[in-house]
């Protein structure tokens, strides 16, 4: 089994008639996997080695230089850390350039369009606004967001503004403290280096450092990308590959930034009748990974698919072209495209791809390449005229779009006075036994969703409320959970009634959905903020709440980023992969018990959804029962 | 049906010493990588990479048709199973660590259990899954290690080898 | 044809089943001394030290080898007459044969000082010694004597230790343990080592009488030639063996140190066979010989059994002195010869007090010590025995890393594949 979506079953045999190369060929090409590295014991840090430790105790013990296993993993583990927290980050900066270049005057294309937000994320980072204009106050805002990314004198504002006292306690006891994003990112590079840090606590520390960083850009991407395209609220959409129409030119924009992705919604609504005068019905834009979940959550456009199965709707012949940004993206597309039509466009100077067809896209120039790359998927369409098409018919209702504002306007509707009462009287009361936050990517090693649709099913039935992100959300997406009727269908009893009451308080007629697809990989940053303002109402610190976040599917560093600072900041973290740090005990034992002492979450690894639903559920009871409040048996 | 061996391309061996895990992870209790490492087992690996003169060179044992080790074995463990099988494994409780197979294999590929109380071992096969490959063949990522049969020529030139060795 | 075979240990055994593959219709009988069953002779100090019941020592049991068309017949043999090919058992039986071996093996030496008669003074070679010695330990014996400083007596030691005799002593003739084996500096390894465990070693000592214990019949101490006094309850004597060359010799067969046989294993006796143990090779690398050494007892078992069943083939002298042995965690392996130039490698890893020591001259390597750190021995083996020149050998020992061209030689051939 490759895959449980049914869509990506069908594709994956057209590419096989077509001779076509997928993820999961490749996969099975790099079996045998080398045990060195998939334990985290391969050094490639100076050119000495590469060093290897042998896990099972022979010869070598030890890398040239001297480094441990202990030393060596826990080198391994914050470098990756640190790249997660650059891709995050780097996103972010590039939001806060595109606003800074609006206030500034430099670019047209990025104007303020949620100024509730501006005003609200300029008052939580002390930017006052009073009689200010918008474009005076974003500047402000800007400015101040890219100083986060060089060296402070304070604690990381960005990162510490948004959580709890308590848990900025707990940071500065250990001394995870980052004081600005890159030179956070720049430390852990140093430390790295051979012959700097070799105490795997001291490393490890530094990675939770770089993951409190990673924290402050995720959050910045989220708050900026509210303020420059809109801050989501629920809005109805389908996915997956059924969503493609033979008829219209087909774009899919796959990637992470909304700073390409939202000026390429807006161009699209414009270049209708160019599309139609190539003998088009329209222009159909499709999201793929989290750039989908970005321009779903705030225009109700279609997902594609997500992560693992990316190339794949190349090989319906009906995608004119696939436009990318970063993150997330294979290479391999453009060999997937070099027996279609579809045009594989990079817009990004710093992310190209040999083979494919760039076309720079900057803040100043934003309009006219949007405009150029929907022209050349117009030729592209054209081209493609006598072809044989072959999509799916396969794609699942979508209700998506929760912010943490949609998400209390909605709850409101039942206590105006005090949105978030009556979800923790519902948390008290039992009926939700507990939140958890389901992120993360695909990985090609676990069947295709195999694990997010498992532990789903099992937590949703047992009342515990499910967030979604990234390629998570999509594959919820995908496989209707993200639906009123999925509420019907999985949600145990206590926790329908409560989706049953939100859905009528608000007039939708039917209960939400019982997974809420709360954005992309970095809103992630929207679950800390639910969990802070319960935490801060209820007078506890995050460490104490019945939330955990799982990665069942993870593979990114990304990935590895964000479970850090969710256990640095209490919660009860699953991964799904065995992450590549089995070859030294200290470290493993530390990530998954050790830290459990230091900053209240810890990291349960477990293959097995069923098994991992049981885990996580334990924690959540766990932490019922610290709260004082009734728990229930698996 | 004729015993096959374990052929080694030394040319395409990069040392990359997957090889070696996978031996010790198919010899592990758990009987998987992660989950030997996970549980903290110290299986030994049945094969060898030689570096020498900037070349690898994988080896193990041959499973010699008149073996040194068999020869050697004081206790009546090591010996000449069904099918050509050189092996202690299905008489691992005769083995006392002696040594004398270890001291005895002009391979090398003879070593110690590294248990307390420790045993030889060496490659015994019990390693293959349905399919019959041994663990090390399938860890091979260049194919420097391949497995089937030695044909006529070459088979002869190594009893010609062995029997030389054996009298010199 | 009717083959018969006098001693049922590692040479008659291995004769016996060569001899059976090389002619499967051969009438082949064994005539074993100490019973039906072959046992593993070198595990006795298993049995002694408590670690093992003979069902777990048996190299054949009689049924093992009756599946293999062999007979096996209990009992002493006390002359044989090569003219008629009889051989003469103990107890009247006559064995007639067409092609006999000897494979007598040898006997301990027991000093030949007053009070070796006693109960409890004897030597270790056979299970029915060890099944003395744990029955005089049954009987409350706390102190323990072993003289000589070799494999024998090392081994005994060890496993009186095991078999909880509070004090063993060894008293050692030489400045060093394992003399004929070792250099000075690993037997000081070893001896630090038998000392961890309790062992009272007396260096440059050796015995002068045995004197009997306060009940009579036993022995109660060993008398040294320095006057001092030893309590022992158990003396065991480690100082060396003798070819059991009787029925050769009574039979008019030519013997050295041992029974004298060519390359193709023959003795001077028309149709007799001798090999193991009981065998000396004439000729050259044949003087030092016999080795007392299983696996070269296996070689020249195997050899002679197929010469007898009516394939010619001569077995080479020139093999090397190869000892492998452990004591707990004390693991020794000596190979060939010490001398020439030397190359030491020591260590903490892998094992605490771990040395391996190279011999070599004219770049070819005449033996090597290894003690804890037994890695690859094997290989170094090979290069003793075939005397190979290997330029830069002192350069290559020394780094433990052989050059590739006396890798893959020492490897082998016909596996290691090379790119057309």
């Amino acid at each position: 089994m490759k895959s449980h979506d049914t869509a990506v079953r069908v594709m994956l045999d057209a590419a096989r008639d077509q001779g076509a190369e997928t993820v999961w060929d490749r996969h099975a090409k790099q079996d045998p996997r080398c045990g060195f590295g998939e334990t985290g014991l391969c050094c490639r840090h100076c050119s000495q080695g590469p060093c290897r430790i042998n896990p099972f105790g022979e010869d070598p013990q030890k890398g040239v230089c001297g480094a441990d296993a202990d030393t060596m993993v826990a080198r391994g583990l914050v470098r990756a850390i640190a790249a997660g927290c650059a891709s995050h980050s780097g996103h972010a900066k590039h939001l806060a350039h595109a606003l800074h270049k609006w206030a500034k005057g430099h670019s047209d294309h990025y104007p303020v369009k949620d100024e509730a937000k501006l005003k609200a994320v300029a008052g939580r980072m002390g930017i006052s606004g009073e009689g200010m204009e918008t474009r005076q106050l974003a500047g402000q805002l800007a400015d101040l967001a890219l100083k986060q990314f060089a060296e402070g004198e304070a604690p990381l504002a960005w990162a510490f503004n948004h959580l709890t006292a308590g848990r900025r306690e707990a940071l500065e006891r250990l001394g995870a403290v980052p004081t600005g994003i890159e030179n956070t990112i720049a430390e852990m590079l140093h430390r790295t280096h051979m012959g700097v840090d070799a105490d795997p606590v001291n490393l490890l520390i530094g990675g939770i450092a770089c993951a409190v960083a990673d924290y402050a850009g995720s959050h910045m991407a989220t708050d900026l990308s509210d303020i420059l395209f809109g801050t989501p609220q629920p809005v109805a959409s389908r996915a997956n590959l059924g969503v493609m129409d033979a008829g219209k030119v087909n774009i899919a924009l796959h990637g992470h930034n909304p700073v390409l992705s939202d000026l390429l919604v807006r161009a699209a609504l414009e270049m209708e009748g160019e599309a139609g005068e190539a003998g088009a019905a329209g222009i159909n834009l499709m999201g793929v990974c989290c750039t989908g979940n970005e321009i779903l959550m705030r225009h109700g456009v279609p997902s594609l698919t997500h992560s693992i199965s990316q190339e794949l709707p190349i090989f319906t012949g009906a995608l004119d072209a696939m436009v990318v940004d970063y993150q997330c993206v294979y290479p391999s597309l453009v060999a997937a495209a070099s027996c279609a039509h579809t045009r594989v466009i990079t817009t990004m100077g710093m992310a190209k791809i040999s083979g494919a067809v760039h076309i720079e896209f900057t803040e100043e120039n934003a309009r006219e390449s949007a405009q150029k790359i929907i022209r050349e998927a117009i030729g592209a369409f054209k081209s493609r005229k006598g072809r044989a098409v072959s999509i799916p018919e396969i794609s699942s209702e979508v209700t998506a779009g929760f912010s943490v504002e949609a998400i209390v306007g909605a709850l409101s509707k039942l206590d105006p006075a005090d949105p978030l009462k009556p979800l923790i009287d519902n948390i008290v009361g039992g009926n939700i036994q507990g939140v958890v936050l389901v992120a993360g990517c695909n990985n090609v090693k676990v069947p295709q969703d195999e694990n997010f649709l498992g532990l789903a099913k099992e937590l949703l039935a047992r009342d515990v409320l499910v967030l979604a992100t990234g390629c998570g959300a999509g594959a919820y997406a995908r496989h209707g959970f993200l639906t009123p009727g999925a509420a019907e269908k999985y949600a145990g009893p206590g926790l329908k009634a409560v989706l049953s009451a939100v859905g009528e308080a608000n007039g939708l007629g039917g209960p939400l959905p019982p997974v809420l697809h709360i954005g992309s990989c970095v809103d992630n940053s929207r679950a800390v903020d639910i969990a802070v303002a319960v935490a801060n109402r209820l007078g506890v610190d995050t460490d104490k709440l019945p939330v955990a976040a799982s990665a069942p599917e993870y593979k990114t560093e990304k990935a590895v980023s964000i479970g850090t600072y969710a256990v640095a900041f209490g919660l009860p973290v699953h991964l799904g992969v065995v992450p590549p740090v089995l070859g030294s005990q200290t470290v493993a034992g530390l990530l998954t018990a050790g830290v459990k002492e230091l900053l209240g979450g810890w990291f349960i690894v477990e293959p097995d959804p069923l098994k991992a639903a049981e885990a996580i559920f334990g924690a959540l009871q766990e932490r019922r029962r610290g709260l004082g409040l009734a728990s229930r048996p698996w | 049906m004729e015993f096959k061996e374990i052929l080694i391309r030394p040319d395409k061996c990069t040392g990359c010493l997957s090889c070696r895990l996978a031996c010790a992870a198919a010899h592990s209790r758990a009987g998987n990588f992660l989950g030997a490492v996970a549980a903290g087992e110290k299986p030994r690996a049945r094969i060898f990479v030689h570096r020498a003169g900037g070349k690898n060179l994988p080896l193990n044992c041959r499973h010699c048709t008149d073996p040194p080790c068999v020869d050697a074995c004081v206790a009546a463990s090591m010996h000449t199973a069904g099918g050509g099988l050189v092996t202690n494994h299905d008489r691992q409780e005769r083995c006392i660590g002696c040594w004398m197979c270890v001291m005895s294999c002009p391979f090398g590929a003879i070593r110690d259990s590294g248990e307390e109380d420790p045993r030889a071992v060496k490659c015994d096969r019990q390693c293959a899954p349905g399919d019959g490959l041994p663990a090390c063949v399938r860890a091979c990522p260049t194919g420097a290690l391949t497995y089937g049969t030695v044909d006529q020529f070459s088979a002869s030139s190594r009893e010609e080898f062995l029997r030389k060795w054996l009298q010199c | 044809m009717n083959l018969v075979i006098v001693g049922n240990s590692a040479a008659g055994v291995a004769a016996a089943e060569a001899a059976r593959r090389a002619s499967p219709r051969a009438r082949i009988t064994v005539i074993g001394d100490e019973g039906a069953q072959a046992y593993c002779r070198c595990l006795i100090p298993e049995i002694l030290a408590g670690t093992a019941d003979f069902s777990r020592i048996i190299l054949r049991s009689g049924e093992d080898l009756r599946r293999e068309g062999i007979e096996v017949a209990g009992g002493r043999a006390v002359e044989i007459l090569p003219g008629p090919g009889r051989v003469m058992l103990e107890d009247g039986r006559e064995i007639p044969y067409d092609r006999l071996l000897l494979a007598t093996g040898a006997a301990p030496v027991l000093p030949d000082l007053p009070g070796r008669e006693l109960q409890g003074v004897m030597g270790f070679r056979d299970y029915s010694d060890a099944l003395e010695a744990v029955r005089i330990a049954g009987a409350g014996a706390g102190d323990a004597v072993v003289l000589g400083g070799g494999l024998v007596s090392l081994k005994a030691a060890h496993a009186l230790k095991k078999r909880g005799f509070a004090r063993v002593t060894l008293v050692v003739k030489s400045p060093h343990l394992m003399s004929k084996q070792l250099d000075p500096e690993s037997a000081g390894l070893v001896g630090r080592a038998f000392e961890g465990m309790g062992v009272r070693i007396i260096f440059g000592a050796d015995a002068s009488a045995f004197l009997p214990g306060p009940g009579g019949g036993g022995v109660g101490s060993v008398l040294l030639e320095d006057g001092r006094e030893i309590p022992a309850g158990l003396v065991i004597a480690g100082k060396g063996v003798r070819p059991r060359t009787g029925l050769a010799e009574r039979a008019g067969g030519a013997a050295g140190r041992g029974i004298l046989v060519d390359s193709c294993l023959r003795t001077t006796l028309p149709g007799v066979y001798a090999a193991g143990d009981c065998a000396q090779v004439a000729g050259p690398g044949g003087e030092e010989a016999p080795w007392g050494l299983w696996p070269l007892a296996v070689e020249q078992g195997r050899r002679a059994g197929l010469n007898m069943a009516g394939r010619e083939e001569p077995w080479q002298p020139g093999g090397v002195a190869q000892n492998a042995v452990r004591f707990g965690p004390l693991s020794v392996i000596s190979v060939g010869r010490r001398g020439g130039e030397e190359v030491a490698v020591r260590r903490r890893h892998p094992a605490p007090g771990s040395l391996r020591k190279f011999f070599f001259r004219d770049d070819r390597l005449l033996g090597y010590v290894f003690v804890n750190d037994i890695r690859d021995a094997g290989l170094y083996t090979w290069l003793v025995r075939s005397g190979r020149r290997v330029p830069g050998l002192g350069r290559f020992l020394a780094g433990e890393r052989l050059p590739l061209e006396a890798m893959t030689w020492l490897s082998g051939r016909d596996h290691i594949l090379r790119e057309g």
